[in-house]
């Protein structure tokens, strides 16, 4: 069981992401402002962060950055429904574990939270 | 009188001149003479008359008659040409008289004096002689005693003066002959020199206007001016007087401005004659200049003229000169070429018989517009030539003539069918470029609600219980939802193809790996893949994932355009010169219809089943390959030149006019592969 944090500008699709890994126990909260997850992750540390990289203010890159500084234990997934090699390939560089293309999966995104946590 | 030579005419008109003179002279001299030895006569014979009246008056007063008769004979016997003289007395009676043979009494009444009269002059004709007849009073105071008659002979006059006329004559006859022959020679020198004339100018006219018509001057003008303008146009030429010659800068001596005065005219000039041979020789020369500048014009004419010629003649346009009734007037070797003729053969021909019967070209009723309006015509027209369709830009232009008016049509026409596809393939490229934007945006924005669709769908699915009616609906629900995934994963691939990672990669290994792949399935679809791939291949800067999609795209959409199977031809050559690589991937399928050949690279175009595709593959392949500043062209019925050679044991084919894809990509040009290959 871990704590994740979900941050997607589309509330809805946050709370799916939750509904799905919280039946696999793990205890998840969705945000879709770029300041409050920041403010809780600073407070709770939480195991994983998946990030989506269209956001309202920022984008998914520099909130991982920011969490790298902030949780550096914390583990992120990026999610996204425009991938491009820049975005990955600076995903990858800032510590992302994964980085993944919506409309993901049901069975993938359990997969690869699994991978990511027990890595 | 025009057709009587020169010469001829001046020694006729000296020799008439002169002949009128001597007559007018001698006229002149007879009629002074005549009233002058008359004159003369005629006092002459009144002295001897009134002389013998003096010495009669004593004989008569005396009565004698012998007296009488010795005077009257003494004046007979005096003067060589008195005829007669004779006394009468104051009656009229003859007293003495000097006739032999008896007195002619009608003489006493041919001229009988008046009482009062001193003398009476009658001229007397006796029918031999012409005679004067002097009468002459004899008295004594006033008395009147008798008369003197006296008869002088008028013809011994006039043989007088016949005497003095024939020197006269004689002279004239003298001064006739050399004046004759004086004005001969004076006229046959002036013949000669104007003969020399004529020579020059025919001379001239024949074309030799190097001739020389006045002599050399006799003392050149340098010499005489003492000048050493070496500059000077006339110094050093002795053929010509300095005044002919254009430019001389000698200045004229005693400050006068007019050549008349000058020393060198006053030594060399000559008569009018020298003038106009000299005016003959200036003319030759300005000729010589004027014919030498008009060859000289010429030849650069001829030599504008070949210029032209090889320039109309090098370019493979086609161009003609028509007149208005569209007969050719001139054209160039690559429109000769073109009709089938020599240049030579198609001048003079019209037009509308050498073009095929509604040819776009073959509009006489444009001519006639043009020669109407006078405008420049610009169109672009379609044909089809050789059963090939072509574009042609064509360009009337009217052609003027030196009164403005039009007397011909040039007409340029230049194949742009290439430039129509680069056209068509850049209308393509951009159209492609902005779908790609689009789609990009539409897949971002499509994929958050979907992954959310797919999320629930598959939550619930989780959530009932295995026999559960809805489940199948949740299915359905996936499998659309996963089919939707599908299509926006493509239009992300199609609008993402910039952003792939190039490396250097084997052109050939790209296809063959591909080849590899599918021979064997298509084989058992009876679809041949038959290879001819350049050995030199370069290695080409290019992503080869997406490389190899395109390949399996193509091959995949010419398999599909053969259910009865067929021949897929793959050749690729290196075209080092233009610094491309090209592949052409033909088939021997169903062809592509004219309608839809535009539009089989718009993403979602498809003329396949609803379930056999997305149409987006040759939308992807056309990214991907653009992505690698490339280009891809479809061609469809496939030209004979590139139709894939049939199997000679698959009789049973059905073949079709097929597709061809030509894909072009540039080599990679950073490293040494293109030496060491």
């Amino acid at each position: 069981m871990a704590t994740i944090i979900v941050l997607d500008d589309v509330y809805d699709s946050g709370v799916l992401i939750g509904r799905i890994l919280s039946r696999k126990g793990h205890e998840v909260t969705p945000f879709t402002e770029e300041e409050e997850a920041l403010a809780h992750i600073r407070k709770n540390t939480p195991d994983l962060a998946i990030l989506d990289i269209k956001l309202k203010k920022m984008n998914g890159v520099e909130v991982l950055e920011e969490i790298k500084k902030i949780s550096p234990g914390t583990k992120v997934i990026m999610l996204t429904g425009y991938p491009t090699l820049e975005t990955a390939r600076e995903s990858i560089r800032l510590g992302a574990s994964e980085y993944c293309v919506k409309p993901i999966d049901k069975a993938e995104l359990e997969e690869k939270v699994a991978a990511v946590l027990n890595d | 009188m025009d057709k009587i030579r020169f010469s001829t005419k001046i020694g006729l008109g000296t020799s008439l001149i002169v002949l009128l003179a001597a007559v007018l002279l001698t006229f002149t001299f007879s009629v002074l003479g005549t009233r002058i030895l008359v004159d003369e006569s005629k006092k002459h014979g009144r002295v001897q008359a009134e002389n013998l009246a003096l010495r009669a008056v004593d004989p008569i007063l005396s009565a004698d008659f012998l007296q009488l008769k010795d005077l009257v004979d003494a004046v007979r016997n005096v003067g060589s040409n008195v005829v007669y003289s004779f006394v009468q007395d104051e009656a009229g009676n003859v007293l003495a008289h000097t006739f032999s043979n008896g007195f002619p009494v009608d003489l006493l009444k041919a001229n009988i004096l008046p009482p009062d009269q001193k003398l009476s002059i009658r001229l007397l004709n006796n029918g031999q002689i012409l005679i004067y007849d002097f009468a002459v009073p004899v008295r004594i105071g006033q008395s009147r005693i008798g008369t003197v008659r006296l008869g002088l002979s008028r013809t011994d006059i006039q043989q007088t003066i016949n005497e003095l006329l024939h020197p006269v004559l004689g002279v004239s006859l003298a001064t006739l002959i050399v004046a004759v022959f004086l004005g001969s020679l004076f006229a046959s020198r002036i013949t000669r020199r104007i003969n020399d004339l004529r020579a020059h100018a025919e001379a001239l006219v024949t074309g030799d206007l190097m001739a020389q018509a006045a002599p050399k001057p006799t003392a050149n003008c340098w010499e005489i001016l003492n000048c050493k303008l070496e500059e000077c146009a006339a110094y050093g030429d002795d053929t010509r007087p300095c005044w002919h010659t254009a430019g001389t800068r000698s200045k004229m001596r005693n400050g006068t401005t007019s050549c008349s005065r000058c020393p060198v005219y006053l030594t060399n000039s000559g008569d009018e004659i020298q003038d106009l041979a000299e005016t003959f020789d200036y003319l030759a020369l300005t000729l010589r200049l004027h014919l030498e500048e008009l060859y000289e014009a010429e030849k650069a004419m001829a030599r504008q003229q070949e210029l032209l010629r090889t320039v109309l003649d090098s370019t493979p346009d086609h161009v003609c000169l028509l007149d208005r009734q569209g007969t050719i007037l001139a054209l160039n070797r690559a429109y000769a070429e073109f009709l089938g003729l020599s240049p030579t053969e198609a001048v003079g021909k019209p037009e509308e018989t050498l073009l095929p019967e509604g040819d776009p070209l073959n509009d006489r009723s444009m001519l006639e517009v043009m020669f109407r309006s006078g405008r420049i015509v610009n169109r672009e027209v379609q044909v089809v030539r050789n059963n090939r369709r072509l574009w042609l830009h064509v360009i009337r232009v009217p052609v003027r003539g030196a009164s403005g008016n039009i007397t011909s049509v040039l007409r340029t026409t230049r194949d742009i069918t290439e430039l129509k596809s680069y056209q068509v393939q850049l209308i393509q490229s951009q159209k492609m470029e902005s779908l790609g934007t689009m789609a990009g945006g539409v897949a971002h924005e499509i994929n958050t609600p979907l992954g959310i669709i797919l999320g629930y769908a598959q939550l619930l699915l989780e959530d009932l219980p295995d026999g559960n009616p809805m489940r199948d609906d949740l299915r359905i629900i996936e499998k659309q939802t996963q089919v939707c995934k599908r299509i926006v994963a493509g239009l992300l691939d199609f609008s993402r193809q910039g952003e792939s990672e190039m490396q250097g990669m084997c052109f050939n290994n790209s296809i063959m790996e591909v080849i590899t792949l599918i021979r064997h399935p298509f084989e058992l679809e009876r679809v041949y893949i038959v290879t001819d791939l350049d050995d030199r291949m370069p290695v080409i800067n290019g992503n080869p994932e997406q490389l190899k999609q395109v390949w399996v795209n193509l091959f995949t959409n010419a398999r599909d355009a053969m259910p009865g199977g067929g021949v897929i031809h793959v050749r690729s050559r290196l075209m080092r010169d233009d610094g491309i690589v090209q592949l052409c991937i033909a088939d021997t399928g169903t062809g592509i219809s004219p309608g839809d050949i535009t539009q089989i690279f718009d993403p979602f175009f498809s003329t396949k089943g609803v379930d056999e595709g997305t149409g987006l593959g040759l939308s992807i392949s056309f990214g991907i390959i653009e992505s690698h500043g490339g280009s891809i062209v479809v061609d469809s019925p496939v030209p004979l030149e590139d139709y894939p050679q049939k199997p000679a044991d698959q009789d049973d084919i059905d073949y079709g006019p097929g597709t061809l894809f030509t894909v072009r990509l540039p080599l990679d040009c950073s490293g040494d592969d293109l030496e060491s290959l």
